[in-house]
């Protein structure tokens, strides 16, 4: 049976659903199946400070021409505070202002930054560190800008350095304590009492910091403002817990939610798109997928009972232009690609892509189409499902799996196409015959490099479970010994996937090297190629590297530490 | 393998660096404490937050040390003010950066500094300097300045070869404002006690 038998089941399934009425049209004017524009509880207090912020900023920066009447009214503020002064409640906030020091901010940063160091969770540690600089560098301004002069009319209990506004110790420890919940704290009930802690303690030390006349009421306001705007929006933009969650365990928390309000967006979406009635939805394959929510959809009366679907969000397309962008510094004009500017563009493509390999002959996963959760933001590829496939490192690597493996890669050179990803996790085999998932990444008319280096893949993926002789011999029914020498000269290090590489090294045998001795002698191709877009990104990347060294040096210079 | 291992290594030590350098810039940047605050003039005219940030970081001095003018070739460099310290320089063209360092504290050690007549704007305090022998010349290299409730150290951080002249246009920048002025200007433009010496009394 080949990819095209396969498929013609559930593309009737379809047809017969949409002759029998059940592919619903959406009416102008109604709704989507996840409406668009509702902001979480987070994001409305986010947007809500950020106003907040920018309000009392406007206000001191107008103020600072004329400064008496502000002046007065905080300072007026402070000093009815004043009045309750007793020396054990002076010693309790004198206490809190000293967690304000440097010390305190140290030992929170390291020991969240240590805790990201020993759970390699790098995106997390990169965020948390930038957001503190970043922080850094605009209340350096923001104080340089204003020029505060700490409370006056009445007495200051205790040290301080430099201008009033913002106040710095409060936003420093602000910026940590959110930062290090966001980086260590999963998403759900543990964070929102972290969360709650963390609030409460910076409510604390910002009284504390008004009743030793430190401050006024307005620095500490938009210092804790401002350190929770910094934490929160670069937690939430470069690691969303949708895509980057914090887990500690195998849990399922790893992509969207699938439950609630998406859940039943989902099931009549299908409903509605394919006319199929779902009746369970389950994360499904979550390890091998980090660009999209995969699951397994149980759907009714049709001739499959499961489906196979993934979930395409915004933050999956940013997660792309990153990954992209950083693929081109990396491997210049070899890898220089442009990212997908929206999520219809990328669900599009991938089903554009699923259904060309089918065409080609490609045993690939019959798509159903594309269903609309929220336009513009969210959409969903539904395929046929596997059933009863098993990744190839699972499977019994036959002389059948090994020659389907390279006639799947002499059809793609044959249709002009590239698959980009073969790797074991993305080849299932079921019944002995060999499957290929996850086309996203394919690309029309690829480079002879690009094509070569699919070849060599998929020999290493069949030789790591079977042979490389065997690999190499049956691959001469299909391949001229030239091409196989060009395959192993194009691919070396980052030309395989990363879990390719790590398959690799745990293997004993040195695959790459044995097919280098079977095949034709060849000079290695370079991945590095130079390109203007390459040239003038990493110049942007190391522009601001150098950027964020001058304001570390800056720091030591003035004796911070 | 050899090749293999190598490209381990090599990955495991960009990782290391990595990881060192992002150890080296978080304690670097939390919790930093230098502040960017424009020179404190001594004229009623010019901005009075400065004035005011110097004076609050000692309440008790009697006077606050102040820039009466830039003369040619000085620029400033830059001011850190703290409860209990305000630190700022000047820059030279033919001195160099951080030319000249001004440090006033609660008190100062003068060491073996020899006391010296004071200058019309430095009235009230008592000078002290410490001299250096350097190129067969006796330069001033640091100068005291004790008065009620604090002390100003003035570091000359000139070149060995610097003109001499470079010490006497030093000297004319620095001045020093009584804080009474302070006082008086802080209720008139805005209306609120500047708390410390010769202030009427503040809660608290």
């Amino acid at each position: 049976m080949d990819a095209t038998e396969i498929g013609e089941g559930p593309a009737d399934e379809h047809k017969r659903s949409i002759r029998s009425g059940q592919v619903r049209r959406r009416p102008s004017g109604e709704p989507p199946p996840l409406p668009r524009g509702k902001l979480g509880a987070s994001g409305r207090l986010l947007v809500g400070l950020l106003l907040a912020s920018v309000v009392a900023g406007v206000i001191l920066a107008y103020a600072a021409g004329e400064v008496g009447a502000t002046e007065r009214f905080e300072s007026s503020v402070i000093r009815a505070i004043a009045k309750l002064r007793t020396p054990w409640l002076t010693s309790i906030a004198d206490g809190l202002h000293d967690l304000t020091d440097l010390w305190f901010i140290r030992l929170l940063g390291w020991s969240t930054m240590l805790v990201l160091i020993v759970f390699r969770r790098w995106r997390h540690l990169a965020v948390f560190v930038i957001s503190i600089l970043l922080l850094e560098l605009a209340t350096f301004q923001l104080q340089a800008l204003l020029e505060r002069p700490r409370p006056l009319g009445v007495t200051i209990l205790s040290g301080w350095e430099g201008p009033s506004f913002p106040a710095r110790g409060v936003a420093t420890i602000s910026v940590i304590a959110i930062g290090a919940i966001y980086a260590l704290v999963p998403h759900g009930r543990w964070r929102f009492r972290a969360k709650s802690i963390a609030g409460a303690f910076i409510v604390l030390v910002s009284l504390a910091e008004i009743y030793l006349a430190v401050n006024h009421p307005s620095d500490v306001l938009t210092g804790a403002l401002l350190g929770f705007v910094f934490a929160v929006g670069g937690f939430r933009i470069f690691a969303p817990s949708d895509i980057f969650p914090v887990s500690y365990g195998r849990g399922t928390s790893a992509h969207l939610d699938l439950g609630g309000e998406r859940g039943e967006a989902i099931r009549m979406a299908v409903a509605d798109g394919l006319g199929l009635q779902v009746v369970e939805v389950k994360p499904f394959g979550l390890a091998g997928s980090g660009g999209s929510s995969p699951m397994r959809l149980r759907v009714e009366g049709g001739s499959q009972p499961y489906l196979f679907a993934k979930l395409y969000a915004t933050q999956h397309v940013r997660a792309d232009r990153w990954y992209k962008t950083g693929r081109t510094i990396r491997y210049g004009a070899l890898e220089d690609e442009k990212p997908f500017k929206s999520v219809r563009q990328l669900v599009e493509y991938e089903d554009y892509a699923l259904r060309l390999m089918r065409d080609s002959g490609i045993p690939v996963a019959t798509p159903y189409g594309v269903v609309e959760i929220t336009p513009e933001r969210e959409y969903m590829i539904v395929t046929e499902l596997f059933e009863g496939a098993v990744e190839i490192s699972e499977a019994e690597v036959d002389d059948r799996v090994i020659d389907d493996g390279l006639l799947l890669v002499r059809k793609l050179w044959e249709a002009g196409l590239a698959h980009r990803d073969i790797k074991p996790a993305n080849l299932l085999v079921r019944d002995c015959r060999l499957q290929v998932i996850d086309v996203a990444f394919g690309q029309v008319r690829p480079s002879p490099w690009r094509q070569a280096v699919d070849l060599a893949n998929m020999m290493l993926v069949l030789a790591l479970y079977s042979d490389p002789d065997r690999v190499y011999e049956r691959a001469l029914q299909f391949f001229q010994p030239d091409e196989i020498a060009e395959a192993f000269a194009a691919t070396y290090g980052m030309a395989s996937p990363s879990q390719l590489r790590t398959e690799m090294k745990r293997d004993d045998r040195d695959l790459v090297a044995r097919f280098r001795e079977l095949a034709p002698t060849r000079p290695r191709i370079s991945i590095q190629r130079w390109s203007l877009r390459r040239v003038g990104l990493t110049g942007i990347v190391v522009v601001s590297g150098l950027i964020l060294l001058a304001m570390a040096l800056a720091m030591v210079q003035r004796g911070v530490l | 393998m050899t090749g293999r291992a190598n490209g381990r290594g090599s990955r495991g030590a960009r990782r290391a660096a990595a990881v060192v350098a992002l150890t080296v810039l978080v304690p670097l940047l939390a919790g930093c404490a230098a502040n960017n605050v424009a020179a404190p003039m001594c004229t009623p005219e010019s901005s009075l937050p400065e004035r005011l940030l110097v004076a609050q970081s000692i309440p008790d001095a009697s006077l606050v040390p102040c820039i009466e003018v830039f003369p040619a070739g000085w620029n400033f460099g830059g001011m850190t003010v703290a409860a209990g310290e305000t630190v700022f320089t000047l820059d030279n063209d033919r001195g160099g950066f951080d030319a000249m360092k001004v440090t006033m504290t609660p008190v100062c050690a003068i060491g073996d500094a020899r006391p010296q007549q004071v200058q019309g704007d430095e009235i009230g305090t008592t000078k002290y300097v410490r001299p250096i022998e350097t190129g067969g010349r006796i330069l001033p290299a640091t100068a005291f300045y004790r008065y009620p409730g604090a002390c100003v150290t003035v570091e000359y951080r000139l070149a060995a070869d610097a003109p001499s002249s470079l010490f006497a246009e030093a000297g004319t920048a620095l001045s020093f404002l009584p804080r009474s002025e302070i006082v008086a200007e802080t209720s008139e433009r805005i209306g609120e006690i500047l708390c410390g010496a010769e202030a009427p009394p503040c809660p608290g």
